[in-house]
């Protein structure tokens, strides 16, 4: 079983440490937003969120793309969870918790741009996250990585964060 | 002036796939190294052709125009018969 605990959209994430990926209107007409993740580079994009009651580990991370130009080659995406509980020795003001990211597999873009495609990435590393934790995904496209050959901008369009209850 | 230094090529390479992705030019079935490789191969050409270039242009203009301006002239001929914005 899994369950839904949390939707985004692009515009949910905000900057983090590391270059933030352009935010665009990729479908003008229909202002249909994504951010487009570089293809030279490892940007990084994240969101907040309470860990809801009753979670179930481990979460997996849905993530739904569609490549601007590419129509060939594979893309590696990655996710990483920051869980800080109440009383934690983290200074907010200064000081980061995430969790080590976990990578995609390499995985292969659609034949035509402008499809979509969803990556499915268990969060392994998650930060010992526990009900009440207040969180951060991290979203990144490595595009620095060998194994991401997919030319050109990558849009994520949405995340869905799901737990295994 | 001599081919671009690496660090220069790796800088025109995202800066082209980021525009074409922009203006939703799909690339076909080509990836990332295969137009790195195609960069590389344009800068050396240019490198290469740049004295064709300069002598097919007449006097005085051959003289008088300095390097930069020669390559503004290229530049607004390759964009007009492309249709390059």
């Amino acid at each position: 079983m899994a369950r839904t605990l949390y939707s985004f959209t692009a515009f949910s994430f905000v900057p983090t440490t590391g270059t933030f990926p352009d935010s665009v209107e990729y479908h003008t007409a229909e202002h249909r937003k994504a951010l487009a993740y570089d293809a030279s580079a490892v940007e990084i994009a994240a969101v907040d969120f309470v860990a809801p009651q009753g979670l179930v580990t481990p979460l997996t991370v849905v993530l739904t793309f569609a490549m601007a130009a590419a129509t060939t080659g594979n893309v590696v995406l990655g996710a990483a969870i920051e869980a800080v509980s109440d009383g934690d020795s983290l200074d907010l003001d200064s000081a980061t918790s995430f969790d080590t990211n976990n990578a995609s597999a390499a995985t292969a873009v659609p034949a035509t741009a402008g499809f979509p495609k969803q990556v499915s990435i268990t969060l392994t590393n998650n930060d010992s996250i526990a009900a009440g934790d207040k969180c951060r995904l991290r979203i990144q496209r490595d595009g620095a990585a060998g194994t991401d050959t997919a030319a050109g901008d990558l849009y994520l369009t949405d995340v869905e964060l799901r737990d295994s209850g | 002036m001599a081919a671009l230094i690496d660090a220069d090529r790796a800088a025109l390479w995202a800066d082209f796939m980021r525009l074409c992705s922009t203006n939703k030019e799909t690339f076909g079935a080509v990836t990332k190294a295969d137009i790195r490789a195609a960069v590389d191969a344009a800068d050396t050409w240019a490198d290469s052709n740049a004295a064709s270039f300069n002598a097919a242009i007449p006097l005085p203009a051959r003289t008088a125009f300095t390097a930069r301006q020669k390559a503004m002239l290229l530049m607004f001929i390759i964009r007009r018969r492309y249709e390059i914005s």
